[in-house]
Protein backbone atom coordinates (compact mmCIF):
# COMPACT_ATOMS: atom_id res chain seq x y z
CA UNK A 1 0.00 0.00 0.00
CA UNK A 2 1.47 3.39 -0.72
CA UNK A 3 0.59 7.16 -0.10
CA UNK A 4 0.53 9.94 -2.19
CA UNK A 5 -1.41 13.04 -1.08
CA UNK A 6 -0.46 14.54 -5.11
CA UNK A 7 -3.55 14.58 -7.79
CA UNK A 8 -2.22 12.41 -10.50
CA UNK A 9 -1.53 14.62 -14.27
CA UNK A 10 -3.54 12.86 -17.14
CA UNK A 11 -2.89 14.51 -20.29
CA UNK A 12 -5.97 15.60 -22.16
CA UNK A 13 -4.93 13.16 -25.58
CA UNK A 14 -4.96 10.39 -23.47
CA UNK A 15 -8.83 10.67 -22.21
CA UNK A 16 -9.58 11.43 -25.62
CA UNK A 17 -7.70 8.48 -27.07
CA UNK A 18 -9.71 6.04 -24.03
CA UNK A 19 -12.71 8.14 -25.45
CA UNK A 20 -12.63 6.62 -28.53
CA UNK A 21 -11.54 3.31 -27.56
CA UNK A 22 -8.22 3.42 -27.61
CA UNK A 23 -7.13 0.22 -25.59
CA UNK A 24 -3.76 0.79 -23.93
CA UNK A 25 -4.95 4.58 -23.13
CA UNK A 26 -7.47 3.37 -20.88
CA UNK A 27 -5.06 0.66 -19.77
CA UNK A 28 -2.67 3.79 -18.99
CA UNK A 29 -5.80 5.59 -17.26
CA UNK A 30 -6.68 2.33 -15.33
CA UNK A 31 -2.83 2.12 -13.81
CA UNK A 32 -2.66 5.33 -12.89
CA UNK A 33 -6.15 5.67 -10.90
CA UNK A 34 -6.84 2.20 -9.87
CA UNK A 35 -4.87 2.38 -6.39
CA UNK A 36 -6.74 5.09 -5.07
CA UNK A 37 -10.53 4.47 -6.37
CA UNK A 38 -9.81 0.99 -4.86
CA UNK A 39 -9.41 2.89 -1.52
CA UNK A 40 -12.43 4.43 -2.32
CA UNK A 41 -14.48 1.28 -2.69
CA UNK A 42 -12.49 -0.57 0.06
CA UNK A 43 -13.25 2.08 2.75
CA UNK A 44 -17.40 3.02 1.54
CA UNK A 45 -17.71 -1.35 0.52
CA UNK A 46 -16.13 -2.77 4.04
CA UNK A 47 -15.41 -6.03 2.69
CA UNK A 48 -13.53 -6.89 -0.34
CA UNK A 49 -15.64 -8.71 -2.41
CA UNK A 50 -18.19 -5.79 -2.34
CA UNK A 51 -15.48 -3.16 -2.95
CA UNK A 52 -14.02 -5.58 -5.79
CA UNK A 53 -17.59 -5.32 -7.29
CA UNK A 54 -18.05 -1.89 -7.05
CA UNK A 55 -14.26 -0.95 -8.29
CA UNK A 56 -15.25 -2.90 -11.88
CA UNK A 57 -18.99 -0.83 -12.18
CA UNK A 58 -16.42 2.19 -11.23
CA UNK A 59 -14.65 1.64 -14.41
CA UNK A 60 -17.32 0.72 -16.30
CA UNK A 61 -18.91 3.36 -15.81
CA UNK A 62 -16.07 5.82 -16.13
CA UNK A 63 -15.25 4.29 -19.36
CA UNK A 64 -18.39 4.65 -20.80
CA UNK A 65 -18.63 8.79 -19.74
CA UNK A 66 -14.96 9.43 -20.60
CA UNK A 67 -16.80 11.45 -23.56
CA UNK A 68 -18.32 13.15 -20.99
CA UNK A 69 -15.44 14.52 -19.36
CA UNK A 70 -15.04 18.41 -20.05
CA UNK A 71 -11.60 18.99 -19.14
CA UNK A 72 -12.57 21.81 -17.08
CA UNK A 73 -11.57 20.53 -13.30
CA UNK A 74 -8.95 17.22 -12.46
CA UNK A 75 -9.72 13.94 -14.15
CA UNK A 76 -8.84 12.32 -10.82
CA UNK A 77 -12.23 14.73 -8.94
CA UNK A 78 -14.05 13.51 -11.48
CA UNK A 79 -13.29 10.07 -11.50
CA UNK A 80 -13.78 9.76 -7.82
CA UNK A 81 -17.04 11.33 -7.74
CA UNK A 82 -18.12 8.32 -10.24
CA UNK A 83 -16.48 6.19 -7.75
CA UNK A 84 -18.16 7.71 -4.78
CA UNK A 85 -21.57 7.67 -6.46
CA UNK A 86 -21.57 4.09 -7.03
CA UNK A 87 -20.07 3.22 -3.66
CA UNK A 88 -23.42 5.38 -2.31
CA UNK A 89 -26.61 3.90 -4.82
CA UNK A 90 -24.66 0.69 -3.18
CA UNK A 91 -25.52 1.77 0.33
CA UNK A 92 -28.43 3.12 -0.36
CA UNK A 93 -29.47 -0.13 -1.73
CA UNK A 94 -28.70 -1.80 1.46
CA UNK A 95 -31.51 0.26 2.73
CA UNK A 96 -29.40 1.60 6.05
CA UNK A 97 -31.07 3.27 8.34
CA UNK A 98 -29.55 6.52 9.48
CA UNK A 99 -31.32 7.37 12.91
CA UNK A 100 -31.26 10.54 14.50
CA UNK A 101 -30.18 11.35 18.39
CA UNK A 102 -31.52 13.71 20.78
CA UNK A 103 -30.32 17.64 20.83
CA UNK A 104 -28.49 17.39 23.88
CA UNK A 105 -26.47 14.67 22.71
CA UNK A 106 -25.35 16.18 19.62
CA UNK A 107 -21.91 16.09 18.59
CA UNK A 108 -19.27 18.77 18.30
CA UNK A 109 -18.41 18.55 14.62
CA UNK A 110 -14.71 17.87 15.40
CA UNK A 111 -12.48 14.59 15.16
CA UNK A 112 -10.82 15.07 18.01
CA UNK A 113 -7.67 13.57 19.21
CA UNK A 114 -6.88 9.39 19.72
CA UNK A 115 -5.59 8.62 15.88
CA UNK A 116 -2.12 9.63 16.79
CA UNK A 117 -0.70 6.38 17.38
CA UNK A 118 -2.34 4.56 14.15
CA UNK A 119 -0.87 4.43 10.59
CA UNK A 120 -3.24 5.23 7.97
CA UNK A 121 -3.34 1.20 6.81
CA UNK A 122 -4.70 0.69 10.36
CA UNK A 123 -6.95 3.38 10.19
CA UNK A 124 -8.34 1.98 6.75
CA UNK A 125 -8.78 -1.77 8.37
CA UNK A 126 -10.76 0.16 11.22
CA UNK A 127 -12.81 2.19 8.68
CA UNK A 128 -13.65 -1.08 6.94
CA UNK A 129 -14.81 -2.71 10.30
CA UNK A 130 -17.44 0.05 11.13
CA UNK A 131 -21.35 -0.45 10.73
CA UNK A 132 -22.48 0.34 6.60
CA UNK A 133 -24.41 3.54 7.93
CA UNK A 134 -21.37 4.97 10.49
CA UNK A 135 -18.70 4.06 7.50
CA UNK A 136 -20.32 5.63 4.92
CA UNK A 137 -21.21 9.28 7.42
CA UNK A 138 -17.17 8.52 7.79
CA UNK A 139 -15.85 8.95 4.46
CA UNK A 140 -18.58 11.57 3.46
CA UNK A 141 -17.81 13.87 6.29
CA UNK A 142 -14.24 13.05 7.30
CA UNK A 143 -12.53 11.99 4.69
CA UNK A 144 -13.99 13.57 1.66
CA UNK A 145 -15.26 16.80 3.08
CA UNK A 146 -18.53 17.36 2.53
CA UNK A 147 -21.18 19.26 4.92
CA UNK A 148 -23.96 17.71 6.86
CA UNK A 149 -26.39 19.36 4.52
CA UNK A 150 -24.56 17.87 1.37
CA UNK A 151 -24.68 14.37 2.94
CA UNK A 152 -28.21 14.97 4.46
CA UNK A 153 -29.28 15.66 -0.03
CA UNK A 154 -26.56 12.99 -0.80
CA UNK A 155 -28.44 10.22 0.80
CA UNK A 156 -31.99 11.86 1.41
CA UNK A 157 -31.88 11.80 4.94
CA UNK A 158 -31.99 14.73 7.84
CA UNK A 159 -28.92 16.72 8.34
CA UNK A 160 -29.39 15.24 12.27
CA UNK A 161 -29.08 11.87 10.99
CA UNK A 162 -25.77 13.10 9.53
CA UNK A 163 -24.89 14.45 12.54
CA UNK A 164 -25.77 11.98 14.44
CA UNK A 165 -23.88 8.79 12.51
CA UNK A 166 -21.12 10.95 12.90
CA UNK A 167 -21.24 10.94 16.65
CA UNK A 168 -21.86 7.03 16.89
CA UNK A 169 -18.95 6.27 14.53
CA UNK A 170 -16.60 8.31 16.63
CA UNK A 171 -17.32 6.97 19.50
CA UNK A 172 -17.66 3.66 17.65
CA UNK A 173 -13.92 4.12 15.96
CA UNK A 174 -12.25 5.18 19.57
CA UNK A 175 -14.08 2.07 21.02
CA UNK A 176 -12.23 -0.08 18.30
CA UNK A 177 -8.93 1.59 18.61
CA UNK A 178 -8.84 1.52 22.31
CA UNK A 179 -10.35 -2.20 22.26
CA UNK A 180 -6.75 -2.87 20.40
CA UNK A 181 -4.62 -1.32 22.26
CA UNK A 182 -5.92 -2.94 25.47
CA UNK A 183 -5.38 -6.28 23.04
CA UNK A 184 -2.05 -5.81 22.25
CA UNK A 185 -1.50 -4.44 26.45
CA UNK A 186 -2.11 -7.77 27.27
CA UNK A 187 0.02 -9.40 24.59
CA UNK A 188 2.83 -7.46 26.30
CA UNK A 189 2.50 -7.93 30.08
CA UNK B 1 -15.49 24.39 12.65
CA UNK B 2 -14.77 21.00 10.97
CA UNK B 3 -10.85 20.11 12.79
CA UNK B 4 -9.38 16.40 10.74
CA UNK B 5 -6.62 14.50 12.01
CA UNK B 6 -3.92 14.55 9.46
CA UNK B 7 -4.33 10.84 9.23
CA UNK B 8 -7.38 11.38 7.43
CA UNK B 9 -6.43 14.18 4.93
CA UNK B 10 -3.90 11.07 4.08
CA UNK B 11 -6.34 8.34 3.95
CA UNK B 12 -7.95 10.39 0.81
CA UNK B 13 -4.77 9.57 -1.32
CA UNK B 14 -4.52 6.65 0.15
CA UNK B 15 -4.04 4.49 -2.99
CA UNK B 16 -4.46 0.67 -2.43
CA UNK B 17 -3.02 -2.14 -5.34
CA UNK B 18 -6.93 -3.54 -6.70
CA UNK B 19 -5.94 -7.38 -7.11
CA UNK B 20 -4.31 -8.27 -10.86
CA UNK B 21 -7.77 -10.08 -12.05
CA UNK B 22 -9.74 -6.86 -11.97
CA UNK B 23 -8.21 -5.34 -14.67
CA UNK B 24 -8.87 -7.89 -17.01
CA UNK B 25 -12.43 -8.51 -15.42
CA UNK B 26 -12.98 -4.85 -16.63
CA UNK B 27 -11.64 -5.26 -20.18
CA UNK B 28 -13.55 -8.32 -20.70
CA UNK B 29 -17.14 -6.70 -19.62
CA UNK B 30 -16.75 -3.43 -21.28
CA UNK B 31 -15.42 -5.76 -24.40
CA UNK B 32 -18.26 -7.91 -23.83
CA UNK B 33 -20.57 -5.14 -23.83
CA UNK B 34 -19.29 -3.57 -26.80
CA UNK B 35 -20.14 -6.44 -28.63
CA UNK B 36 -24.06 -6.14 -27.46
CA UNK B 37 -23.31 -2.19 -28.87
CA UNK B 38 -24.03 -1.40 -24.88
CA UNK B 39 -20.77 0.18 -23.74
CA UNK B 40 -19.39 2.22 -26.57
CA UNK B 41 -17.91 5.61 -24.96
CA UNK B 42 -20.28 8.10 -24.64
CA UNK B 43 -19.18 10.82 -26.84
CA UNK B 44 -20.91 13.89 -27.25
CA UNK B 45 -20.42 14.52 -30.77
CA UNK B 46 -22.74 15.90 -33.88
CA UNK B 47 -24.08 13.22 -36.04
CA UNK B 48 -22.35 13.15 -39.31
CA UNK B 49 -24.28 15.02 -41.91
CA UNK B 50 -24.97 11.89 -44.24
CA UNK B 51 -26.61 10.20 -41.16
CA UNK B 52 -29.84 10.99 -40.61
CA UNK B 53 -30.33 9.92 -37.26
CA UNK B 54 -32.00 11.71 -34.66
CA UNK B 55 -33.88 9.61 -31.91
CA UNK B 56 -36.75 11.99 -30.48
CA UNK B 57 -36.71 9.14 -27.63
CA UNK B 58 -33.17 9.13 -26.44
CA UNK B 59 -33.13 13.01 -27.03
CA UNK B 60 -36.23 14.88 -25.90
CA UNK B 61 -34.70 17.08 -23.94
CA UNK B 62 -32.87 17.90 -27.31
CA UNK B 63 -36.46 17.51 -29.06
CA UNK B 64 -38.33 20.22 -26.57
CA UNK B 65 -35.28 22.64 -27.23
CA UNK B 66 -35.73 22.33 -30.78
CA UNK B 67 -39.08 23.40 -30.53
CA UNK B 68 -38.30 26.76 -28.40
CA UNK B 69 -35.82 27.44 -30.76
CA UNK B 70 -38.13 26.91 -33.55
CA UNK B 71 -40.30 29.37 -31.75
CA UNK B 72 -37.33 32.01 -31.10
CA UNK B 73 -36.88 31.71 -35.08
CA UNK B 74 -40.35 32.04 -36.07
CA UNK B 75 -40.01 35.14 -33.08
CA UNK B 76 -37.35 36.48 -35.56
CA UNK B 77 -39.05 36.35 -38.58
CA UNK B 78 -41.95 37.98 -37.09
CA UNK B 79 -40.18 40.77 -36.20
CA UNK B 80 -38.54 41.68 -39.76
CA UNK B 81 -41.82 40.84 -40.95
CA UNK B 82 -43.91 43.20 -38.86
CA UNK B 83 -47.14 44.87 -39.88
CA UNK B 84 -48.65 47.71 -38.06
CA UNK B 85 -50.61 47.28 -34.64
CA UNK B 86 -53.97 47.29 -34.34
CA UNK B 87 -55.87 47.48 -31.34
CA UNK B 88 -58.70 45.63 -30.78
CA UNK B 89 -57.40 42.61 -29.38
CA UNK B 90 -57.71 42.75 -25.38
CA UNK B 91 -55.91 38.85 -25.29
CA UNK B 92 -52.19 40.03 -26.06
CA UNK B 93 -48.94 41.59 -24.83
CA UNK B 94 -48.25 42.45 -28.34
CA UNK B 95 -51.40 42.98 -30.95
CA UNK B 96 -50.13 42.86 -34.75
CA UNK B 97 -52.53 41.26 -37.10
CA UNK B 98 -51.02 38.86 -39.91
CA UNK B 99 -51.20 39.05 -43.42
CA UNK B 100 -54.25 39.79 -45.54
CA UNK B 101 -53.57 36.74 -47.79
CA UNK B 102 -53.21 33.32 -45.25
CA UNK B 103 -56.72 31.29 -45.40
CA UNK B 104 -56.11 28.07 -44.51
CA UNK B 105 -58.31 25.22 -42.98
CA UNK B 106 -56.49 22.72 -41.20
CA UNK B 107 -57.67 19.08 -40.25
CA UNK B 108 -57.18 16.70 -37.36
CA UNK B 109 -54.19 15.21 -38.40
CA UNK B 110 -55.82 11.23 -38.16
CA UNK B 111 -54.11 9.83 -41.22
CA UNK B 112 -50.57 10.31 -39.20
CA UNK B 113 -48.83 7.54 -39.69
CA UNK B 114 -45.59 8.25 -37.92
CA UNK B 115 -45.01 5.58 -34.92
CA UNK B 116 -44.53 8.72 -31.84
CA UNK B 117 -46.73 10.93 -33.43
CA UNK B 118 -49.63 10.97 -30.83
CA UNK B 119 -52.22 13.44 -32.18
CA UNK B 120 -54.89 15.42 -29.75
CA UNK B 121 -58.41 16.35 -30.87
CA UNK B 122 -56.87 19.76 -31.63
CA UNK B 123 -58.59 20.91 -34.74
CA UNK B 124 -57.13 24.63 -36.48
CA UNK B 125 -58.72 26.65 -38.58
CA UNK B 126 -57.40 29.83 -39.68
CA UNK B 127 -59.58 32.00 -41.79
CA UNK B 128 -59.51 36.27 -42.92
CA UNK B 129 -62.29 37.84 -41.29
CA UNK B 130 -64.36 39.94 -43.81
CA UNK B 131 -64.34 43.55 -42.65
CA UNK B 132 -60.44 43.17 -40.83
CA UNK B 133 -57.10 42.35 -41.51
CA UNK B 134 -57.17 40.05 -38.68
CA UNK B 135 -56.51 35.97 -39.37
CA UNK B 136 -58.29 33.69 -36.63
CA UNK B 137 -57.90 30.73 -36.40
CA UNK B 138 -60.38 28.05 -34.50
CA UNK B 139 -59.22 25.61 -31.92
CA UNK B 140 -61.64 23.18 -30.08
CA UNK B 141 -64.06 25.73 -31.15
CA UNK B 142 -62.99 28.22 -29.93
CA UNK B 143 -61.62 31.35 -31.92
CA UNK B 144 -58.62 32.78 -31.49
CA UNK B 145 -56.88 35.84 -33.28
CA UNK B 146 -53.09 34.75 -34.85
CA UNK B 147 -50.89 37.16 -33.62
CA UNK B 148 -48.13 38.57 -36.77
CA UNK B 149 -49.54 35.03 -38.69
CA UNK B 150 -47.46 33.66 -36.38
CA UNK B 151 -49.00 30.86 -34.45
CA UNK B 152 -46.15 30.67 -32.13
CA UNK B 153 -45.70 33.83 -31.61
CA UNK B 154 -49.41 34.03 -30.99
CA UNK B 155 -48.97 31.34 -28.06
CA UNK B 156 -46.27 33.43 -26.29
CA UNK B 157 -48.21 36.64 -26.21
CA UNK B 158 -50.91 36.28 -24.64
CA UNK B 159 -52.05 38.41 -21.55
CA UNK B 160 -51.40 37.00 -18.08
CA UNK B 161 -54.14 34.61 -17.44
CA UNK B 162 -55.57 34.94 -20.96
CA UNK B 163 -54.07 31.94 -22.60
CA UNK B 164 -56.04 29.01 -24.53
CA UNK B 165 -56.74 25.96 -22.17
CA UNK B 166 -55.31 23.33 -25.06
CA UNK B 167 -51.56 25.33 -24.22
CA UNK B 168 -51.67 24.80 -20.75
CA UNK B 169 -53.28 21.19 -21.24
CA UNK B 170 -51.18 19.05 -18.25
CA UNK B 171 -51.09 15.83 -19.85
CA UNK B 172 -48.17 13.91 -21.03
CA UNK B 173 -48.39 13.75 -24.68
CA UNK B 174 -46.87 15.98 -27.07
CA UNK B 175 -50.06 18.31 -29.00
CA UNK B 176 -49.64 18.20 -32.94
CA UNK B 177 -51.10 21.42 -34.78
CA UNK B 178 -51.36 20.76 -38.21
CA UNK B 179 -50.72 23.86 -40.32
CA UNK B 180 -50.87 22.64 -43.58
CA UNK B 181 -49.70 19.02 -45.45
CA UNK B 182 -46.53 18.89 -44.94
CA UNK B 183 -45.62 20.21 -41.42
CA UNK B 184 -47.34 20.74 -37.87
CA UNK B 185 -46.18 22.20 -34.49
CA UNK B 186 -45.46 19.80 -31.41
CA UNK B 187 -46.51 21.46 -28.40
CA UNK B 188 -44.77 19.17 -26.19
CA UNK B 189 -45.89 18.94 -22.26
CA UNK B 190 -42.88 20.18 -21.32
CA UNK B 191 -43.51 23.33 -23.93
CA UNK B 192 -46.69 23.45 -22.12
CA UNK B 193 -45.77 23.24 -18.40
CA UNK B 194 -43.19 26.68 -19.48
CA UNK B 195 -46.36 28.00 -20.93
CA UNK B 196 -48.24 27.18 -18.05
CA UNK B 197 -45.88 28.92 -15.45
CA UNK B 198 -45.34 31.80 -17.91
CA UNK B 199 -48.90 32.61 -18.16
CA UNK B 200 -49.64 32.26 -14.14
CA UNK B 201 -51.51 35.07 -12.54
CA UNK B 202 -51.59 35.40 -8.66
CA UNK B 203 -55.28 36.50 -7.32
CA UNK B 204 -54.94 40.28 -8.10
CA UNK B 205 -54.56 39.04 -12.04
CA UNK B 206 -50.80 40.23 -12.10
CA UNK B 207 -48.01 37.59 -13.28
CA UNK B 208 -46.16 35.69 -10.54
CA UNK B 209 -42.26 36.07 -9.67
CA UNK B 210 -42.19 32.21 -11.68
CA UNK B 211 -44.40 33.58 -14.34
CA UNK B 212 -41.86 36.95 -15.14
CA UNK B 213 -38.75 34.42 -14.47
CA UNK B 214 -40.61 32.27 -17.54
CA UNK B 215 -41.04 34.76 -19.00
CA UNK B 216 -37.64 36.03 -19.25
CA UNK B 217 -36.34 33.55 -19.66
CA UNK B 218 -38.18 32.88 -23.23
CA UNK B 219 -36.54 36.28 -23.59
CA UNK B 220 -33.13 35.15 -23.08
CA UNK B 221 -33.44 32.35 -25.40
CA UNK B 222 -34.72 34.58 -27.84
CA UNK B 223 -31.54 36.82 -27.74
CA UNK B 224 -29.04 34.20 -27.88
CA UNK B 225 -31.28 32.17 -30.82
CA UNK B 226 -31.28 36.02 -32.81
CA UNK B 227 -27.34 36.40 -31.67
CA UNK B 228 -26.85 33.16 -33.53
CA UNK B 229 -29.29 33.19 -36.44
CA UNK B 230 -28.97 36.42 -37.49
CA UNK B 231 -25.53 37.26 -37.44
CA UNK B 232 -24.85 34.55 -40.47
CA UNK B 233 -27.43 34.20 -43.45
CA UNK B 234 -25.99 30.62 -43.67
CA UNK B 235 -27.56 29.43 -40.07
CA UNK B 236 -30.74 28.35 -40.77
CA UNK B 237 -33.42 27.51 -37.66
CA UNK B 238 -35.14 25.26 -39.81
CA UNK B 239 -32.25 23.81 -40.51
CA UNK B 240 -32.16 20.79 -38.08
CA UNK B 241 -27.61 20.17 -38.30
CA UNK B 242 -27.75 24.32 -37.91
CA UNK B 243 -30.42 24.00 -34.96
CA UNK B 244 -27.94 20.90 -33.70
CA UNK B 245 -24.97 23.09 -33.81
CA UNK B 246 -26.68 25.46 -31.99
CA UNK B 247 -28.01 24.02 -29.17
CA UNK B 248 -25.06 21.25 -28.66
CA UNK B 249 -22.88 24.36 -28.76
CA UNK B 250 -24.62 25.79 -25.61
Amino acid sequence: MTSSGDLIHFPRVLIESASKGDELAFKEIYSKLSGKMYTICLRYAGRMNDANDLFQEGFIKLYRNLGNFRHEGSFEGWARKIFVNICLDAMKKKNIIYSEIEKEQEPAASISSGFDSLTVDDLMNKIRKLPDGYRTIMNLYVIEGYSHAEIAAMLGITAGSSKSQLFKARGYLKKLIEKEDLQQNENYS
Amino acid sequence: MKTTPDIFEQLKDHSTLPPPHLFDMVVKKIQSDKLNGANDPVIPTLPARNKNVFSINRHYWAAAACVLVILSGWLVYSTIAKTPQRKDNNNFAVQQPGETNTTVTNGIAANDKKKNVVVRNVAITTKKQAQSNMVWMVINDEKIPVTDNDLLFTFASYLPGKAPAFLLDESKENIYIRVDSYSAIALTPEIRAMMKRMYEVRRNHKPTARARRERRKLERWKKEDQSHFDKKIDNNPVDPFDLGDFILDK
